[in-house]
């Protein structure tokens, strides 16, 4: 008798438990698949929805990096993170494609290359997005007005204390974008502007 | 009847109970959330798939893409009696090659590893998507730990690793047939390791390198080559450094150096099949599917006949092919691997695109 009573206990309390921990969950799974925060992305969401880079950041917003860095060509801005298709238009036809599946996801990594600078872009669910503008040669300029052979010292003025350090770069951060400087002898040799995408 | 028995409180079986009925439910919902990498994303499902084989293997591959899509561990078998095993994933990591290798020390002890350099470019963790389809099917041991510790983004938890629901949850929404199938078991997607294409695009441009700030490889990841090279002289273990004939991403001639100048410090042998591709036979027109990135399986094939030929002649390896048990066991595999080419080209013949591998 005293067992059955506490079997009834067990079950009952069991069940109230158990969907007090399933509705508990639920509920939480529910504000994580709503939530606008790039965290809440689960990495299964991000592998079945084809993130390439891996961007749970990245797909999250159609500009990951609107407060970030950017670079200006002819009035055209382009925001790392941001969807590639408008700023290619407004870019202009005059470039070389290519693209390349990405590893193991869907979708294809695609590179522009315009006649001073390269812009490469990841897909998230069949959209591409801006991932990096490449500088190829002293003709163009950072919107802080750093080119390819600018001195160090003017980096520093126009950009502060960089975030990283390195022997042969200065990376700076903003936003969920950096942008990196190669350093050789005393001056810029390499300019990369990127969206972080994890 | 002793009036001072303890007696268990009445309330412990049952919270007992209910804690296990919770843990049983949570760890269901585990299950059924974790991402199966079966139809999409086989490459996820690769790691994991080691942990079935039933024979041990003399050569062990670990890297990237650029081992398990170019090197064919049954064209080694069938052409030389060579028994491998690809221990790779996508974007697999310098650190993440190490600690697989750890792993698989804890199963078997191969003569021979064999490393691509191209994972050497990253010196930093990069994605958590790339990170989870090589460490979600590693099973647990401090192999695991390690390799998790050493690929978290900044974002991530290791939380998130252990329980990996805490993770996976907000899939809730996508579950399909397919996780309910692949509940408790996977089908095989690779053949021992090896993730096989058969169609075909040929090479046909690739945008000029971009110039980079610093052409020395990272210290970090150089470290983890440093440790795989320790932990194979530790096991008597041969570390044979390769770099696979892909085209693209770009393997630069400064990076080829740096190997070179490592392989020589410390007497390793090292292959740039870039440099090789004619004399394999790579005929990039036809023995790649995606125009240069990877080898299709004609090309895979030929790259592993011309490395079991060099791999037999320098070391003493077994020709399994006389072995009963290994001849039963690779017969099988045999079998496998032919019905997933016949079955990639009659979707060719179909559909004029491999749509299901």
């Amino acid at each position: 008798m005293h067992l059955r009573k506490m079997m009834n206990r067990t079950v009952r309390s069991c069940a109230v438990l158990g969907m007090t921990a399933v509705m508990a969950w639920t509920l939480t799974a529910c504000g994580s698949g709503n939530g606008s925060s790039s965290s809440d992305a689960s990495a299964g969401s991000v592998n079945e929805d084809s993130a390439s880079s891996g961007s749970t950041a990245a797909s999250g917003t159609s500009s990951a990096a609107a407060d970030g860095f950017t670079f200006t060509c002819d009035g055209t801005v382009v925001e790392m993170g941001a969807e590639a298709a408008p700023i290619v238009e407004a870019l202009g036809g005059d470039y070389d494609y290519f693209e390349s599946e990405s590893c193991a996801f869907d979708g294809l990594d695609k590179v522009y290359t315009y006649a001073h600078f390269k812009l490469n872009t990841y897909p998230v669910d069949d959209v591409d997005y801006v991932l990096s503008i490449v500088f190829r040669d002293d003709t163009i300029e950072t919107d802080e007005g750093i080119t390819i052979g600018s001195s160090k010292e003017e980096v520093l003025e126009a950009y502060g204390d960089p975030d990283e350090e390195k022997t042969a770069s200065l990376i700076y951060e903003k936003g969920d974008t950096s942008i990196t400087f190669g350093i050789s002898g005393d001056s810029v040799s390499t300019v990369t502007i990127a969206a972080e995408t994890e | 009847m002793n009036k001072n028995t303890k007696k268990f409180p009445r309330w412990l079986l049952p919270a007992f109970l209910t804690a296990a009925a919770v843990l049983a439910i949570l760890f269901f919902l585990q299950l059924l959330f974790l991402p199966k990498y079966m139809s999409d994303i086989p490459e996820g499902a690769m790691v994991a798939e080691y942990y079935g084989e039933t024979t041990d293997h003399e050569v062990i591959f670990v890297g990237d893409c650029e081992v398990y899509e170019n090197f064919s561990p049954i064209t080694l078998y069938e052409n030389y009696g060579i028994t491998s095993y690809i221990r790779g994933s996508a974007q697999q990591l310098a650190w993440q090659s190490y600690y697989l290798l750890e792993d698989t020390l804890r199963y078997e002890t191969p003569e021979v590893v064999v490393f691509n350099v191209l994972a050497l470019k990253y010196d930093e963790p990069q994605s958590e998507a790339y990170n989870r389809m090589t460490l979600d099917g590693m099973k647990w041991s401090p192999a695991k730990i390690g390799a998790i510790r050493a690929s978290m983004t900044e974002d991530e938890s290791f939380l998130d690793y252990l329980f990996p629901i805490l993770r996976y949850h907000s899939r809730w929404s996508d579950v399909s047939g397919e996780d309910i199938k692949y509940l408790f078991s996977r089908d095989k997607v690779s053949h021992n390791g090896y993730y096989m294409r058969v169609d075909v695009r040929p090479v046909d441009s690739f945008p000029e390198p971009d110039v980079l700030a610093d052409y020395t490889l990272g210290s970090n990841a150089m470290s983890y080559l440093d440790r795989m090279r320790v932990l194979c002289e530790e096991n008597d273990i041969e570390l044979v450094l390769v770099k696979s004939p892909s085209l693209y991403p770009y393997w630069y001639d400064e990076w080829d150096e740096q190997i070179v100048e490592y392989a020589e410090e410390h007497g390793l042998y090292y292959f740039n099949y870039i440099d090789l591709a004619d004399e394999v036979g790579i005929d990039y027109s036809a023995d790649t599917y995606d125009a240069g990135l990877h080898l299709n399986l004609s090309g895979a094939e030929k790259l592993s006949d011309y490395f079991g030929a060099w791999l037999s002649e320098t070391f003493d390896l077994t020709d399994y092919r006389e072995d009963e048990e290994y001849s039963a066991v690779y017969a099988e595999k045999i079998a496998f691997y032919e019905e997933m080419e016949a079955a990639q080209y009659q979707e060719l013949e179909e559909y004029g695109e491999i749509v299901s591998y």
